[in-house]
């Protein structure tokens, strides 16, 4: 029994070494970015990403999609970031504070609207933001305004509408845009507040409604290169690609706007 | 009156029983394993038969052709556990008047301090079982069964957890029921003994049959097989043939034992000659004679095992065969102190007391 | 302080309220399991488990599916103007569907742990099934029931993932603690997530403390035997000294 314990202990110390040399040997050209981005950028990223790589080969691109508010976690616990691509000021105001970003590289990337969705096949007639007030309807998906960037700036249309505290008992917290938009389709909410880019993913609803204009304008996807990045100047290049005419048409595809300057 | 006939099968068991008990009390007597409690339990209502009528004082409690089965609620028995099931967390007086719903409340003292004095439980009226003996639990137990006035009371091998000293006191208070119990009482009991003492009647069990139903006397004189006179510690049987039949007195011829013998049998209707019977003899009424004669053998002494009062002798006789046949014998002490090993002694098998086995 | 106050008010609420149905629901479903003898013993008796092993999401997309506006129940209440789907009930629907199992099974234990002789002996006595359960049975199992309770309560109390799939996040109605804490890390509010924590502690080890009190058996009984039948002993003079 012991034998077999010793033989055991030094075939893994042998395995351990062996992939321990491994990351050692890679080209010296090759270089890996790690890009972290809102959730509802998936689909664009990713096509912008592969088409970036054939453009430049020697750089891999590592993708991380989650809420802004995780990857904004993340980075202040020391995750190797590159670039951040956020679905709302907030996050990156907080990170810029901690003085984790290179702050000459903070840009407006895009910008979203806020939209009313319902499904398809609605009973209700909506002729927008100000139906919510109707007895017709009894509960309303959105997202937890205190860390979902499109439940932020729903909050703010709400609030600039003057109905947000009529409506606040029929509102249904949510922590991420999927959870909204199941909610609505399900149809045990009767309506749903999200980015128009989300509500595209799905073809079960419709956009009923639009946020006044004085909130979507402030609705941003700032980008920036995280300060502890290894690669600083290729993701500078990198960056400086997201504001390219191929990536905006691919952005427009989806249904994004490029920001306004 | 209680009337008994019902059929149970499970898994490698089968029970199926007929008697009944008409204001007397009842042994049921049998191994471990023979079905009594099952019985019991099925008079209860607390198994379900699988086909068969139980009916009590023209009440009918099971019945499966007419799909009747009372619950066990309803039905008005009485059920005394083998370990007693008294509730732990009751007092005396409370497990006693447990079971008395519907009485005004002097009812219920009246009633429960009168079984109070008649099982002699003065002064444990507030006490909890743990605090009794095991006596004293059982006669709680019963008690409390009766309380509830039923019907019918089986009392499920009542004794058996008890020494022989409390045995015998609880034996005389439970025989000393039926002086103001008029209703059926059913005891269940392996000893034969007990069973003889307290019941007047008897039903013997066997692997879930009732083998005989009877009168106690009749059980013990006349064991309707093999089987039920071992259980009566009817022994020292013999395979003979009956070789005449003249007036009240049947002649058996024992090959074996090259011996005729005169067995007076008073019901020999049934029997013709040249049948093939088997006789048995009660160990305790073989004597010992001067000197050869009928229905006399000579018998070597083989061994001796002394108890308390009596000698049990066991003598060795060859057999025709070439085999060997040993006859047992019961001798109060007084008389045996003349008996040595080896010695032959003349060995007197009363006529009367020979049972013929129908078999 | 609203903030503090809304999700505790909620959730002492439901947690309250699923204790004491599901005190009901356990006792009855052990009680029946017991005296049933079927053939769909083994399948029912793991029905009511199933809960206990499933992922609590698990379960609250079935209670989703069940409820929800196509699901069969749903289906049901909805012309009667219930909705249950992200409504109070939910929480207290949920919490039930996740702690019955522990009353369950720790009664079902309780239960089988009584002689069944004792109960026989009450059945031929003329006690109904009730009175038997009541009497009987309940007295003696009393410390597992007890202790099915305490865990029933405490599970009710951190019930998170069913909740809020079938009952949602609605400030002021449905957010329960365990849903405000949660929501309150996503935000990165960890003030507010402890303080929430805290009260959960402080509600856990108060409530396992009184009911540890009222966990003597048959405590109850006990002191309503005296009074009536003091007569008799005096009647007589004898008085042991015991109890």
């Amino acid at each position: 029994m012991k034998k077999i314990l010793v033989l055991s202990i030094i075939v893994l110390l042998l395995i351990t070494a062996l992939f321990a040399g491994l990351p050692g040997c890679t080209s010296k050209e090759a270089i890996t970015l790690n890009v972290s981005a809102a959730a509802s950028l998936t689909d664009a990223l990713k096509e912008i990403n592969a088409l970036y790589t054939t453009q430049e080969p020697d750089v891999t691109i590592t993708t991380n999609f989650a809420s802004s508010g995780t990857i904004q976690q993340q980075i202040q616990n020391g995750a190797p970031v590159d670039v951040f691509i956020s679905a709302a000021a907030m996050q990156m105001d907080n990170l810029q504070k901690d003085q984790l970003i290179l702050d000459e590289t903070r840009k407006n990337l895009l910008n979203n609207n806020v939209v009313l969705i319902v499904l398809n096949d609605s009973k209700i007639e909506f002729s927008g933001f100000i139906v919510l007030l109707s007895e017709e309807v009894s509960k309303i998906a959105m997202g937890d305004p205190k860390f979902v960037p499109a439940g932020t700036y729903a909050q703010q249309a709400l609030e600039q509408l003057g109905i947000a505290t009529q409506i606040q008992p029929k509102i249904v917290l949510c922590t991420d845009v999927r959870q909204i938009l199941t909610y609505v389709e399900s149809g045990n909410v009767d309506a749903g507040v999200l980015y128009s880019t989300d509500a595209l993913t799905s073809d079960k609803v419709k956009v009923v409604g639009h946020a006044p204009a004085e909130v979507n304008s402030k609705v941003v996807y700032p980008v920036a290169v995280i300060k502890a990045s290894k690669n600083a100047g290729v993701a500078k290049v990198y960056e400086d690609f997201l504001f390219s005419d191929q990536a905006k048409l691919i952005f427009e595809k989806y249904g994004f706007s490029m920001a306004i300057k | 009156m209680l009337e008994v006939n019902i059929k149970r099968k499970v898994p490698g068991f089968n029970l199926d029983v007929t008697f009944s008990v008409d204001g007397e009390m009842l042994g049921i007597l049998g191994p471990s394993g023979s079905g009594k409690t099952m019985t019991l339990q099925c008079i209860a209502g607390l198994l379900r038969p699988d086909q068969g009528l139980i009916k009590l004082n023209n009440k009918v409690l099971f019945d499966s052709s007419e799909q009747v089965s009372l619950q066990a609620q309803a039905r008005k028995v009485g059920f005394v556990f083998q370990n007693y099931a008294l509730f732990p967390h009751l007092s005396t007086i409370e497990n006693i008047a447990y079971g008395m719903r519907n009485c005004q409340r002097q009812e219920i003292f009246e009633r429960v301090q009168t079984l109070i004095d008649k099982m002699k439980l003065e002064g444990l009226q507030n006490r909890y079982p743990r605090q009794l003996s095991a006596g004293q639990q059982q006669r709680v137990a019963i008690a409390r069964a009766l309380a509830t006035e039923p019907e019918v009371l089986l009392l499920d091998e009542p004794f058996s957890a008890l020494d022989s000293m409390v045995k015998k006191q609880l034996e005389l208070e439970v025989m000393k029921l039926q002086q103001f119990y008029s209703g059926n009482i059913i005891l269940v009991t392996h000893d034969l003994a007990e069973a003889y003492r307290l019941c007047s009647a008897l039903a013997i069990y066997e692997s879930g049959k009732v083998v005989q139903f009877d009168q106690k006397q009749k059980v013990i004189s006349s064991p309707v097989n093999k089987q039920v006179a071992r259980i009566t510690r009817c022994t020292n049987f013999m395979d003979g043939i009956i070789a005449e039949i003249r007036d009240s007195s049947v002649w058996v011829m024992v090959p074996d034992l090259g011996i005729n013998l005169k067995v007076v049998a008073n019901d020999h209707r049934n029997m013709l000659v040249n049948q093939a019977v088997t006789i048995g003899v009660r160990p305790e009424y073989i004597r010992i004679a001067q000197g050869p004669g009928q229905n006399i053998l000579l018998s070597p002494l083989d061994s001796v095992v002394e108890s308390i009062a009596t000698i049990n002798c066991y003598f060795c006789l060859d057999t025709v065969s070439g085999g060997r046949y040993y006859l047992e014998t019961i001798f109060p002490k007084s008389d045996a102190q003349l008996l040595s090993n080896g010695q032959k002694y003349y060995l007197y098998l009363p006529p009367e007391h020979i049972t013929i086995i129908s078999d | 302080m609203i903030e503090y106050l809304s999700p505790l008010w909620i959730s002492l609420k439901t947690v309250l309220l699923t204790t004491a149905i599901t005190f009901v629901l356990g006792i009855a479903a052990a009680r029946w399991i017991s005296r049933y003898s079927g053939k769909l013993k083994a399948l029912i008796d793991g029905a009511f488990i199933l809960p206990l092993v499933l992922p609590p999401t698990v379960v609250g997309l079935g209670l989703l599916l069940l409820f929800g506006k196509h699901g069969p129940i749903g289906q049901l209440l909805s012309p009667l103007g219930m909705t249950v789907v992200f409504s109070w009930p939910a929480t207290v629907i949920s919490a039930t569907v996740m702690a019955f199992p522990l009353m369950y099974m720790t009664t079902k234990g309780a239960f089988e742990q009584v002689d069944s002789n004792i109960e026989d002996a009450a059945r031929t006595l003329g006690a109904s099934e009730w009175k038997v359960l009541r009497t009987i049975t309940l007295p003696l199992a009393w410390p597992g029931v007890v202790a099915g309770s305490i865990l029933c309560f405490a599970r009710s109390l951190g019930e998170f993932g069913a909740t809020l799939m079938l009952a949602g996040n609605i400030a002021g109605k449905t957010t329960t603690i365990p849903v405000a804490i949660y929501f309150a890390i996503q935000a990165g509010d960890m003030s507010q997530a402890l303080y929430l924590t805290a009260i959960v502690l402080f509600i856990a080890f108060a409530s396992l403390a009184a009911l540890a009190y009222f966990k003597k058996p048959g405590k109850q009984i006990r002191s309503k035997s005296r009074t009536s039948w003091d007569a008799t002993s005096n009647a007589t003079g004898k008085q042991e000294g015991y109890d």
